[in-house]
């Protein structure tokens, strides 16, 4: 069963009552809300993500919610909440939605450490994954974003999640939060995205989030390998660079990205050694979209011969 | 942590019997179960618990014996890089250092 196989209403009567169970790859998540234009927002970007049983275990219970007593309706605010905890300050009521996206990610980020988890977009084409893992502002997104707009299924803008049994990729294909300018660039990229309203103001500026293509989210069960270690940098007007770099240097570079290398100790330095003994690692210099993908795409297609 | 002085002895502590290494290009990516931690040897550091691998030896040996393996493929090493990674090996705790009239 998907989100969209049910009314509006039960949609927002489950957000405000027993909560809205989510399949995001393999989490799930119950979310509570009873601010209307999250129900309206979880309506169109979750429509055909599964709705788990509710007999499944739940990682994450989320609330979205109006505070009780005044701040419900003087300047109104929204409070972000797991398993009952609030955890944050409250956001203005209307970035209510960028708020829980934000917060499941980091529900995700500070708890999965059953996951070696990578700040990384992956995205994958035959079975075999390219992962980008970089600092913030280095353009991860937006050309994540490009590629699976180009025939690339997404596994994750922000997360690359590696199992430790095997070392395959686990996809989470969840809204990809575009910023400032890499909103409109994405808009004239691909004029079929579909990308929700724009948040004005946030603690990140703009943010504009973009439903992953269909297939990325049917396909949200299906693993991959990881092929290609690409460190990509945007760079106004700067030349397409695209170079082989040391696997000592991708070592450092992939582990120092992670969120949890420390964590899982020992497990984190073999999985980490075997992703880069198996991946071509190269750094990209782009400021073309246009560019970069070609480059990717004949990259990938000598390293897949 | 005793630090090296130039007639120590050195040797291998049981910590730097557990690490494990990869290498990669001309680094060696090493995880010290110990202390949790990754570290990232060039081929001095390496060659240095190379050298210690079967005895404890003298500071001056190491640093001859490193220096005669290294020097075919490579320039002349400093004396005193050799001497500055055998002190980061023994702040790491996976050398020791030893006064040799303790021996």
């Amino acid at each position: 069963m998907r989100i969209a196989d049910q009314s509006i209403k039960v949609l927002e009567d489950n957000l405000k009552n027993c909560g809205l169970y989510v399949k995001f790859g393999s989490f799930t998540v119950r979310i509570h809300s009873d601010i209307p234009s999250v129900s309206e927002l979880v309506n169109h970007f979750y429509a055909i993500y599964p709705c788990a049983s509710g007999d499944e275990i739940i990682d994450f219970h989320i609330g979205i919610e109006k505070p009780k007593g005044l701040r419900r309706w003087y300047r109104p605010q929204s409070l972000f909440s797991v398993d009952g905890r609030l955890t944050f300050q409250p956001y203005p009521v209307e970035h209510a939605f960028p708020a829980l996206e934000w917060g499941i990610n980091w529900c995700i980020a500070t708890r999965a450490h059953h996951l070696l988890m990578l700040h990384s977009a992956v995205v994958e084409r035959n079975g075999n994954a390219i992962l980008f893992p970089a600092w913030p502002g280095h353009g991860k997104s937006t050309l994540c974003t490009a590629l699976v707009h180009s025939g690339w299924r997404l596994l994750s803008d922000e997360f690359g999640l590696v199992r430790p049994e095997d070392g395959q990729l686990l996809p989470i294909p969840r809204l990809i939060p575009l910023k400032n300018e890499s909103i409109d660039v994405i808009r004239q990229f691909s004029p079929g995205a579909i990308i929700g309203p724009s948040f004005y103001g946030t603690r990140k500026g703009t943010v504009a989030h973009v439903r992953p293509p269909e297939d990325s989210i049917y396909r949200m069960d299906e693993p991959a390998k990881p092929r290609w270690l690409i460190f990509p940098r945007w760079i106004a007007n700067a030349p397409l660079r695209i170079e082989p770099i040391p696997k000592s240097q991708a070592f450092l570079m992939v582990a120092t990205n992670s969120f949890n290398y420390d964590v899982l100790d020992q497990t984190s330095y073999r999985l980490v050694t075997d992703m880069v003994n198996n991946c071509d690692c190269h750094t990209l210099v782009y400021s073309d979209l246009y560019e970069a993908i070609s480059a990717i795409d004949d990259l990938t297609r000598i390293g897949h011969e | 942590m005793l630090e090296c002085k130039q007639h120590d002895l050195v040797g291998l502590t049981s910590e730097a019997r557990d690490i494990v290494s990869h290498e990669f290009d001309d680094f060696y990516i090493i995880y010290q179960p110990s202390s949790t931690e990754t570290h990232v040897f060039n081929e001095t550091t390496t060659e240095i618990l190379n050298c210690l691998a079967h005895s404890s030896a003298s500071s001056e040996y190491v640093m001859k014996w490193v220096s005669e393996s290294i020097v075919s493929t490579e320039n002349e090493l400093d004396p005193l890089d050799i001497a500055d990674a055998i002190q980061r090996l023994n702040e790491l705790g996976l050398i020791d250092c030893f006064e040799r009239e303790n021996q």
